[in-house]
């Protein structure tokens, strides 16, 4: 099976996570959480390409500077996404939703750039406040403060910060999410950065080796599964 | 807070008070909605924090009510989001000020002031020393004014979903009605875990919502309309149930009980129960000084399968509003 349908596949796979994903206690990490790992790493690495080159691309927001840690969490955006997931089990919109309110946030505030002292921080902030916006039965701030490895009055500031920072712009409609859908499946055909290339590549690993071992099981809907 | 002069608390809701206030520097009245931060657990509750972007989103409707701004006061410091400004585009400002409501930290919501609510203006047609029916003309001019804000709510992705006559404001001296409250509304167009059933006060509730169904869209909303539409004619609530079970009840005894051939999939909702078989009676009855038109509107509206009610925009062209003057819209 070529790359190209293995993409398709997990295109079709984001999709359908997002319009319906079972919300079961032992559901699966939902796709969209890697891809946008993915995709947030690369601006990261991005970012600090920029950072490296000109001085002056520094963050110079003041304003900003309120998600700023003394220094960058060692766990990985991957790990603190599935962490948040796992322990939030918010549906996998609310993490479309939180992509468009990173992307709104840097546009409202061009001085701030994504760095790994501030990511975590944005991103528990974010998917937080989009939880409570789209999902009609939310968990308190005191419990986000906990998944995230904060503390409650950090995370109560960090979300006032962020809802004034935005202006309280948070509505997203149909057509936005849409195209933001869109964009996590380019994520997913370009091979989708670091995670999603593990991914795939551990998939066709496991293929041919079951293939090497004869294994009957092997069909395009299994090894789609495998890869999630 | 300083620049509002508190004039009378003019209500409750469930995270403040509200308050009739006036702006120091012009004069004009405001509507202030205290609502406190639970710092140690909660922070922002999600109703103010849907209904500060709901409105801003909706605000520059004539039908929904207008925030103003948004403040934060927290001890020594207060901040500022314009809600004008924040709908173009701009973020909000960030003020210095003094320190306002005891050190405890407070978001104030601030609305333009209209001076009653849909609910005061049927009690006062009702009770004390003037009973006398809402007039036609009134009952048409209000109900077109809402069906424009809630079109409005639904060409934008929003489900209002607390429709009721308490949450509709009133300027009586322009005839203008308000849609207000949208602490419970919520986009319909993100794909979402089953929505709550605890929406909309009972007696507006739609059927679907009462019979358990996991998604529900637009027509809870017109299914409240239908009801504060007949409570108008009437002067009181067309289902006052005072329980699920009990509201049900009221529901199918006006309109009968619902079959699969009328409302496909009924009897499969989450909360269907074997209920008495009750035959659909005339809808006249219940409201009988409307004409024709009107029911037919009104039947339209209380449609027990929620794919065949009408919704908002189609009911704006409905021949109950063919004699409306509709240029002052």
């Amino acid at each position: 099976m070529g790359s190209s349908s293995l993409r398709r596949s997990r295109q079709r796979t984001l999709r359908s996570d997002l319009y319906s994903f079972t919300y079961r206690q032992d559901s699966k990490t939902p796709l969209v959480v890697s891809v946008l790992a993915s995709l947030i790493e690369r601006t990261m690495s991005r970012n600090e390409r920029i950072t490296r080159s000109c001085s002056w691309a520094l963050s110079k927001d003041v304003k900003t500077r309120v998600f700023d840690c003394h220094e960058s969490p060692d766990m990985t955006i991957q790990s603190y996404l599935e962490r948040i997931f796992r322990y939030t089990k918010a549906g996998p919109s609310v993490y479309v939703v939180a992509y468009v309110y990173i992307d709104r946030f840097c546009q409202a505030n061009p001085g701030f750039r994504i760095n790994a002292r501030n990511v975590h921080r944005l991103l528990i902030t974010t998917i937080m406040v989009a939880s409570k916006y789209v999902e009609d039965m939310n968990y308190r701030n005191s419990y986000f403060a906990r998944v995230g490895g904060l503390g409650t009055e950090e995370i109560n500031r960090l979300e006032l910060e962020f809802l004034f920072l935005m202006g309280f712009k948070l509505h997203v409609n149909l057509s936005v999410f849409e195209s933001y859908i869109c964009h996590l499946e380019r994520e997913v055909s370009i091979g989708g950065g670091y995670q999603i290339e593990r991914a795939l590549r551990c998939a066709e690993e496991i293929k041919f080796s079951r293939q090497r071992a004869g294994d009957p099981r092997l069909n395009h809907h299994h090894v789609a599964r495998i890869m999630l | 807070m300083e620049k509002y002069e508190k004039l009378e608390k003019v209500g409750e809701g469930t995270y403040g008070k509200v308050y009739k206030a006036k702006d120091k520097a012009t004069g004009q009245l405001v509507a202030l909605k205290k609502t406190r931060l639970e710092m140690d657990e909660e922070g922002v509750p999600p109703t103010a924090l849907r209904e500060v972007s709901l409105l801003q989103l909706l605000s520059q409707s004539l039908y929904v009510v207008r925030l103003l701004s948004v403040e934060h006061v927290d001890g020594g410091s207060k901040r500022k989001a314009a809600a004008a400004a924040a709908a173009e585009g701009g973020g909000g400002e960030a003020h210095g000020g003094g320190a306002v409501g005891g050190g405890k930290p407070m978001l104030y919501l601030v609305f333009e002031y209209l001076d009653t609510d849909l609910k005061k203006f049927i009690d006062s047609h009702r009770k004390g020393p003037n009973p006398r029916p809402v007039p036609a003309a009134t009952v048409q001019n209000f109900l077109y004014q809402l069906l424009k804000g809630v079109a409005h709510c639904h060409s934008h992705g929003v489900l209002h979903r607390d429709l009721k006559p308490q949450n509709l404001l009133v300027d009586k001296e322009k005839g203008i009605l308000k849609i207000a409250d949208l602490g419970l509304g919520r986009a319909f167009t993100v794909p979402l875990k089953s929505y709550t059933h605890e929406v909309v006060t009972l007696w507006y509730r739609a059927p679907e919502v009462l019979l358990g169904s996991a998604h529900y869209s637009i027509g809870v909303d017109m299914w409240s309309v239908g009801c504060i539409f007949a409570e108008m004619v009437r002067r009181q609530a067309l289902f006052p149930g005072d329980s699920e079970f009990q509201q049900l009840l009221h529901i199918f005894r006006l309109l009968g009980t619902p079959t699969e051939k009328q409302w496909p999939g009924v009897t499969t909702l989450r909360d269907w129960h074997v209920y008495p078989q009750w035959e659909p009676q005339n809808l006249a009855r219940a409201v009988p000084s409307l004409g024709p038109d009107g029911v037919d509107l009104l039947s339209k509206m209380l449609k027990y399968d929620p794919a065949e009610r009408i919704s908002a925009k189609a009911a704006l062209d409905h021949p109950f509003f063919d004699s409306l003057d509709k240029s002052q819209f």
